[in-house]
């Protein structure tokens, strides 16, 4: 699954020999825990690109959900000024005119 | 954890967009009046790799609407379990947020614009967002941009 591993333990004891070497190679390390892959400790300008990555794919990840949560509500029968008149339907204040 | 939107520099702001609840309320229903535009919009900003950032105060307004809507209320559950599966980036509504909205915040005017939106408003401003996506006209009174104007 994956190639680079090492358990809490070797992580405990040579820490500063692994940072250095994930700095050096590039290559992710993974931490597991009884055999379960726990974290990775990645370069932080991996972590930067990734960070990144992830801002420049919100609006495809909230298409997604979007699409994804019409399918599981369709036989749902919400009121079709929810979104306009969400105070008025949580707090039962006025609905706008 | 700092601002995730402060870390992006001041011309990358010009891509953010701060969801409100309306519009993340018309994400999840195809039969909302907002729905087809809300897609549209979003399509959009998949296009033009816009950021999507949505204070927690949003998540949690829109959801528990939802939750009082639903006929089958266990969905509000897998609302909130898709939202942590896809990573949404939500802004922390902290202690100067709520000050700095607490200004902008007039009780004593419309019942409509509630202490939710001035957070709302107050993380646009903070951001430099390009627009709220939202389809409340307050925000203009605020001198910010909708969404639906932009797009």
């Amino acid at each position: 699954m994956f190639s680079n591993t090492i358990t809490i333990r070797e992580m405990m004891r040579k820490s500063s020999e692994i940072f250095e070497k994930v700095k050096q190679t590039g290559q992710p390390i993974v931490v597991v825990n009884r055999k379960e892959p726990q974290v990775a400790i990645i370069r932080l300008e991996d972590l930067k690109e990734l960070e990144q990555q992830r801002m420049k794919n919100s609006a495809r990840a909230a298409l997604q959900f979007a699409k994804k949560m019409r399918q599981l509500l369709q036989d749902e029968k919400l009121p079709r000024d929810l979104s306009q008149n969400h105070d008025y339907y949580l707090w039962e204040a006025e609905p706008q005119k | 954890m700092g601002s995730r939107a402060a870390k992006v520099t001041m011309e990358a702001n010009r891509n953010i967009l701060v969801v409100d609840t309306d519009a993340f309320i018309a994400y999840v229903d195809e039969d909302d009046a907002h729905a087809e535009k809300t897609i549209t919009i979003l399509e959009a900003c998949v296009e033009q790799e816009m950021i999507l950032l949505y204070p927690t105060t949003v998540i949690v307004e829109a959801v528990t609407t939802l939750q009082r809507r639903l006929r089958k209320p266990f969905l509000a559950q897998k609302i909130v379990d898709e939202v942590k599966a896809q990573q949404f980036l939500i802004e922390p509504v902290t202690q100067e947020i709520i000050e700095t909205a607490a200004t902008l915040f007039r009780p004593d005017g419309s019942k409509h614009n509630t202490l939710f939106d001035a957070v709302v408003a107050t993380i646009a401003k903070k951001t430099n967002a390009r627009a709220v996506f939202s389809f409340d006209a307050w925000y203009k009174t605020q001198g910010l941009s909708l969404a639906s104007d932009v797009f």
